[in-house]
Formats: C-alpha cells, sequence, structure tokens
C-alpha cells in the first residue's frame, strides 16, 4: 500500500531529516513509526501525505508515485497532522462537507459516514459550532472523522492520540483495526510505545533519519518490552 | 517599559518579513527580500515626492491668500481622518485578536503594558502615514514663511503627537463595534457591516472637508481656518504651536494626547481579559442535528471555503472593499450632484469633459484597490498544509481565490458602470471600455496578487494585521493596483493620435495582458505552491 524506498529530505542549511528510508506498509498493517523528538517522523510522514518535497528516493501509494500523480495518491489517502490547524471560520459540518466535496463524496455515503464516526467520536451535537470554539481533542477529533468520511486506503497519522480524551482514543484505536481488516494499511508515529505495542503488528525505529529497526512488533521487540528495546537502541546505536 | 518595547521590537520582527530575511540561508531569499524592499522604497520616494509638489502647489496658493500655515492644518486634519478611519477597522484587531495571546498573556506582565505595546504597534504604523503626510507640508511651510528654528523643533515633537487622538478615538470606535457585533451569531457580518458605515461616515467627512477647501479657496470671505478647525479642533491647538510659536499651546496639545493616550491603555488593561474573552469567545450552542446534507462540486466547494475564509475577517474585507465601495459612493455623488461633481471627486479640473476617456481607468484604478488575492496565499496560515494534502491541482485554488476577487469587482463594475454612463452621458463606444477596461484590469490583478503573494507568502504570522495591513505584498499590491491602471492615461492625453483610437487600444492591451499572467501562475504558480511550507 505504501512503499518508502531510499528516501531523503534534506533540509536548507544541509540538515539531512531523513537518511535513505525504506520501508513497506502492507495493506491490513497497522504500523507504528517511532523515534525521538527531530528523528523525522513528521518529516517522513508528510513526505508520504505529499506536502513535503523530498530530495532523493520514491514514495509510492498502491503502485502510484507521489512524485508523479500526487493528486492520484492523495485521494487514496488521509492524513492527519499533530496539532490539526483546520479552518476555524468554518462550523464542523461545513468542513467535512468541504472534505467530502472535494473527495467526491456523494450524499448518502458522507451522511452515513459522517453520522456514524461523529457519533461514535461523541461529536454529533458540536458540529453546527465553528471550529474555533473548538477544543484541541475535538478538532483531533474532527479531524479524524473527515479523514474517514472519503474512506481512505492509507491513513497517515502524526501521534494521533494527543489530545484524545480515553474514550475517544479507545473508538479510534477499534477503528484503526476496522480500516486495517477492509484492506485499508495505516502508518502512524507515536510516542506512546504501550499504544504502539498493543495496537501495531509492524513497527519501525527512526534515529537521526535513519532507520534503525523495522519488522513486526515480536520481531522488533523480541523478548523485552518495546519500551527497552526503544531505549537501547536509541542509546546505544 | 522595557517589557512593552520588547513586545513591539517582537511584533515588528514578524512584519514585512525583516526578521526572516536577515537570518535565512537562502542567498535566494534574501536577495529578493531586498530586491523587493528597495523597488518599495523607490516607489514610495516617488509618491513622497508627489504629495511634496502637492503640497508646494497648495501652500503657494494658501500664501497668496496670506493663509500658508492652513496648510499644516489642513495636512494634520487629513492624516487624522486617515488615521481615524483605518483605526475604526483595525483598531479592535491589533489590540485583541493575535493568535500568541496564550502566549504572551502567561508571561509575568501586565495587562497595562500588552495594551500599551498592542497601542503603540497602532500608533507606529499611523505614525509611518503621519509622518509621509505632514513632513513635506512643514518643509513647505518652512521655506514660504520662513520661521524660527524653534518652529522645526516643535513641529517635529508636535508631529509624532499627531496620530495618538484619532487612532484612542479609533479603535474605541472599533472595540465598541466589535462588542456590539459579539452578541450577534453572524458577528463578523455585523461588525464588517458596522466598520463600514462608520468608515464610509468617515471618508463622507474628509470629502465634505475637501468640499469646504475647495469653496474656501475661491471666496476670501469665508474663514479657512474656521472651517477645517471645525472639522477637527486640535488642528487649531497645533498649528498656534508649532507657528506661533506658543508653548503653552504645544504643552496642552502634548499633555491632552499624552493623558488621553495613558487613560485609554490604564482602563483598557484594566479590563483587558475580561474584553478579550468577551470578543474573541466563540458562540458554541452544541445542539446540532445531523440532517440531509448538500453536496457540491470541487470548484463549488473551494470557492465556498474561499468566501467563508473572506467574510470571516472583517480587517480583510474592509481593507479589500474599499475600491468597491468607493466607486458605489461615487456613483451615488454623481447622481445627486450632476457631473460637474466629478472634478472635485477626482481633483481633475475638466474631468467631466474627459470622463469617457478618465473614467474607464478612475474604475480600474479602484477596482485594483480592491485586490483580495494578494494575502490570500499567506492567510491560509498554519492551515496551508492542511489545504496541501487534498487531491486538487494549485490552480484549482487559485481560481477559488480569483474567484472570490471576482465576486467583489465584477459586482461593483456590472452595478456602478451602467449608473456612472447614463449621469456622465457617454458614448456606446466610451460605454464599452468602461466595462472592458475595469473588467479586465480586475481580472488581471486578482492574478497579478497571488504571483505576489507567492515570491512573498507568510505563514508565521500571529495577527492578520500583519499579513492584510503590514505586509510587503499588501502594499504592492494595493498602491500597484492604483497606479497601474493610470499610467495609460499619460499617452492617452498625451500623444497626438485619436483618444477613441487610444482607448480601443488600451482595452485590447489590458485584456491581451491577462494571458501570460495566466500562464506564469498556471506553470510557475503551480511549482512554487508545492515549494510552500507553512
Amino acid at each position: 500500500m505504501l512503499k518508502i524506498s531510499n528516501l531523503t529530505k534534506i533540509y536548507k542549511g544541509g540538515k539531512k531529516a531523513v537518511d535513505d528510508l525504506s520501508l513497506h506498509v502492507a495493506p491490513g498493517d497497522i504500523y507504528g513509526f517511532i523515534g525521538h523528538n527531530g528523528a523525522g517522523k513528521t518529516t517522513t510522514l508528510k513526505a508520504c501525505a505529499g506536502i513535503l518535497e523530498f530530495d532523493e528516493g520514491e514514495i509510492e501509494i498502491d503502485g502510484v508515485s507521489i512524485k508523479k500523480d500526487p493528486v492520484a495518491c492523495k485521494k487514496m489517502t488521509a492524513f492527519i497532522p499533530d496539532n490539526p490547524d483546520l479552518y476555524d471560520y468554518l462550523t464542523g459540518i461545513q468542513y467535512l462537507n468541504f472534505i467530502c466535496d472535494v473527495y467526491h463524496v456523494d450524499k448518502s455515503e458522507r451522511e452515513e459516514k459522517i453520522r456514524r464516526y461523529a457519533e461514535s467520536l461523541e461529536l454529533i451535537q458540536n458540529l453546527g459550532d465553528l471550529i474555533s470554539s473548538y477544543s484541541h481533542g475535538m478538532k483531533q477529533k474532527l479531524a479524524v472523522i473527515a479523514a474517514l468520511s472519503h474512506s481512505p486506503k492509507l491513513m497517515l497519522l502524526d501521534e494521533p492520540f494527543v489530545g484524545l480524551d480515553p474514550k475517544a482514543a479507545y473508538t479510534l484505536k477499534q477503528i484503526m483495526h476496522e480500516l486495517c481488516d477492509n484492506g485499508g494499511a495505516i502508518f502512524f508515529s507515536t510516542h506512546v510505545l504501550e499504544t504502539a505495542e498493543k495496537l501495531c503488528n509492524k513497527i519501525a525505529i527512526i534515529k537521526n533519519g535513519r532507520l534503525i529497526a523495522d519488522g513486526t512488533t515480536e520481531e522488533v521487540r523480541g523478548k523485552e518490552s518495546l519500551e527497552e528495546v526503544f531505549l537501547e537502541l536509541i542509546d546505544h546505536e | 517599559m522595557s517589557n512593552v518595547f520588547l513586545l513591539i521590537k517582537i511584533h515588528y520582527m514578524g512584519a514585512f518579513g525583516l526578521n526572516r530575511a536577515l537570518h535565512t540561508k537562502d542567498g535566494r531569499e534574501k536577495t529578493k527580500f531586498w530586491g523587493i524592499a528597495a523597488a518599495v522604497v523607490f516607489s514610495f520616494l516617488i509618491l513622497l515626492f508627489t504629495f511634496a509638489a502637492y503640497c508646494w502647489f497648495m501652500g503657494v496658493g494658501l500664501q497668496a491668500l496670506g493663509m500658508e500655515k492652513m496648510l499644516l492644518a489642513v495636512m494634520m486634519a487629513v492624516s487624522s481622518v486617515l488615521c481615524l478611519m483605518t483605526s475604526v477597522y483595525k483598531g479592535s484587531s491589533v489590540l485583541f485578536n493575535f493568535s500568541d495571546y496564550d502566549l504572551v498573556m502567561p508571561m509575568p506582565l501586565k495587562s497595562f503594558h500588552v495594551v500599551t505595546a498592542k497601542l503603540l504597534i497602532l500608533y507606529l504604523m499611523n505614525l509611518a502615514f503621519t509622518l509621509f503626510v505632514m513632513i513635506p507640508a512643514i518643509i513647505v511651510y518652512g521655506i514660504l514663511a520662513s520661521p524660527s528654528p524653534v518652529f522645526y523643533l516643535l513641529a517635529l515633537v508636535l508631529t509624532l503627537f499627531v496620530p495618538m487622538l484619532p487612532i484612542l478615538v479609533g479603535t474605541a470606535f472599533s472595540v465598541l463595534i466589535n462588542m456590539v457585533a459579539s452578541t450577534f451569531r453572524s458577528k463578523n457580518i455585523v461588525a464588517i457591516l458596522l466598520s463600514l458605515i462608520a468608515v464610509c461616515g468617515v471618508m463622507m467627512l474628509s470629502f465634505s472637508s475637501g468640499s469646504l477647501t475647495e469653496e474656501m479657496m475661491t471666496n476670501l470671505s469665508l474663514s479657512i481656518s474656521s472651517a477645517v478647525y471645525k472639522i477637527y479642533p486640535l488642528t487649531r491647538v497645533y498649528t498656534e504651536a508649532v507657528c506661533g510659536p506658543d508653548f503653552w499651546m504645544a504643552l496642552l496639545f502634548i499633555g491632552v494626547s499624552a493623558i488621553v493616550f495613558f487613560v485609554f491603555a490604564f482602563f483598557t488593561g484594566k479590563k483587558f481579559k475580561a474584553m478579550h474573552t468577551f470578543l474573541t469567545t466563540t458562540q458554541a450552542r452544541s445542539h446540532y442535528k445531523m440532517g440531509s446534507l448538500k453536496g457540491s462540486g470541487v470548484m463549488s466547494a473551494l470557492y465556498k471555503r474561499e468566501i467563508r475564509r473572506y467574510f470571516s475577517s472583517t480587517i480583510y474585507v474592509i481593507n479589500t472593499i474599499m475600491g468597491a465601495v468607493m466607486l458605489t459612493l461615487m456613483s451615488v455623488v454623481l447622481v445627486f450632484g450632476g457631473q460637474d461633481m466629478l472634478a472635485q471627486i477626482t481633483g481633475i479640473p475638466g474631468a467631466a469633459s474627459l470622463s469617457g476617456y478618465v473614467m474607464p481607468f478612475i474604475i480600474a484604478t479602484l477596482m485594483g484597490m480592491t485586490a483580495t488575492t494578494p494575502v490570500s496565499v499567506s492567510l491560509e496560515g498554519k492551515s496551508l498544509s492542511l489545504l496541501k494534502t487534498l487531491p486538487i491541482s494549485p490552480m484549482q485554488i487559485y481560481q477559488a481565490k480569483i474567484g472570490v476577487n471576482l465576486t467583489i469587482t465584477v459586482p461593483a463594475v456590472l452595478i456602478n458602470v451602467p449608473i456612472l454612463v447614463a449621469v456622465l452621458k457617454l458614448s456606446a463606444f466610451q460605454t464599452l471600455f468602461c466595462f472592458i477596461i475595469p473588467l479586465a484590469f480586475a481580472f488581471f490583478w486578482a492574478q497579478t496578487g497571488l504571483i505576489i503573494n507567492l515570491l512573498l507568502p507568510n505563514f508565521s504570522w500571529t495577527n492578520e494585521v500583519t499579513v492584510v495591513k503590514q505586509s510587503m505584498p499588501t502594499f504592492i499590491g494595493i498602491f500597484g493596483g492604483m497606479l497601474l491602471p493610470l499610467l495609460p492615461l499619460i499617452p492617452l492625453m498625451a500623444l497626438p493620435f485619436s483618444r477613441s483610437v487610444m482607448l480601443a487600444v488600451i482595452g485590447v492591451v489590458f485584456i491581451l495582458g491577462n494571458i501570460p499572467v495566466y500562464g506564469v501562475l498556471k506553470h510557475w504558480g503551480s511549482r512554487t505552491f508545492i515549494k510552500l511550507s507553512a
């Protein structure tokens, strides 16, 4: 579903944010992406979402190159950034309708999807209010509903659980499982290692832009906890 | 008070993209910034020179009447009225709508200091304009009246206080308007309407001040001074203080301005947090019931988003809609005052006889002022990345932004041109170009505005005022849009060809000018959008 080959991103001033990174997210995967602050997680996710140009390598979504056909890739993808800066001047429902219009979601499907996810994330009563009145968690929920409203094949999430209340976080995990059971794939960054350990079937660890561990959760963690492996790799690699 | 200066410094580091230009490692960005800064300074100097020449002729005229000191009074009234007018629509925004509120307020700063800093930011914006108007007037008066050196000292010091009272009165109005609007569900629309009414009121006042001056120039029996002093009584205090020289009057002027400033800042500081909460809190009713949804096409969705964004910002609307409002006011004034009013409005003697040739360019210049696009990309701010994730081409985004600009300009032209044509009794040929030239230029400038903004984007703003009022794209967008359509008047009036033929040629040039700009936007603009990062 998502194939990253030899991705390199160099920022102005020569800083290599991502260095020759390759990984493959298959349909059905919930792929956790962990690393310390500034390791290159967000840069990688943004490059996959088609919002950041990269210097070397290739990113393909369902076999389509993000460089050659970014619009086709974006149609299959939903990206939720760590701090969703949504359009404060729209109401929640206006924002969702806007996203559905842009992704060509038909009327009955959008109503069904929005109602379903807004109810499960307990946001339906607030959809008539301006986004500027939302808390961080409510914005995060709205971004999740918007992302799911167009049935993406691939979800790219940057710290998706930050700001969500425990119930919403649980609901999101259920939704993530459901999407992957239906052939979709999820690639997400997180600092919460317990969540990654329980939720993901595959994990990648990044340090200073380079992938230092990658594989199934069992392979990466071995007989230790993910936290122990992570700390060991980060300190000694 | 050092905290006040720190806050002001931080603000101005963000304004104009100056700090980024100073610290960027990208040589091309640095060169681009300084190149454009040089062009802006050059344009500014030309404007200053033109204005100084205007002051000179006015001063000579007044000297013939033995009233050269009224030059200072008139210019002070002009700058004060404009400071008042602009503060009516941006005062509340500068004071309360800054997105770093959550960053600034937890700092160990007194609210009084925060308010003082914000008021001084507003003051400095207006001071620049005041100096632009007053310094040529002071120099011209100095040459004509040969006053003592004390005049220059007093004039310099007192001029620094000229914008204070107008901005405080304007800001008080602005806050009041926004407080009233906050009680409505559609508070932005109410705020826009009330601000427009207030700004138009001030404009009509300044217009009446202009007509008084015209009348006074031809009627010596009428007292110029009493008329100008009636418009703004502090002009009397100012002129008597500097031209006297009268130190008591000088102290009175400085004292009144400083005390009112201090009292305003003190009491606003006392209630700052409560006022901020009242003005910025959005009503949340939390009672939405899911019903039937209406879908639309991609372009329609993008356009609706853009138009909602436009009307969500009072300062954005007021700053960009004034050209269309002025065109409408001009139509109304001409309907009631007849075609002779045209010379008075435009300041061009005999304008009515040339109106068929001049009017297309006057309308075009007003449409140039109505450019929403030069800041529309920057106003995406931090949500730019959201737009970039959508499966749409940059050109679709641009078309939606141009659509918003045309939503303001096209109806303004289509409604006002028939009225103007009827009042001015223009021929069918002239009427045609009254439509073609403004519409072609409106489309051209909407596209050019986007190119300007793509060249000079700013996504790190904390207050919309920084982008809408204090950025280079807005300066180029408004002044470029005003001046460019007037340039063809030079060959039209100076060259020995048929004016009708010249008008037709210029009209065709205006239409064809859109083609290369569209090409640049489509190719270079699309590539540039992908590279933008918030």
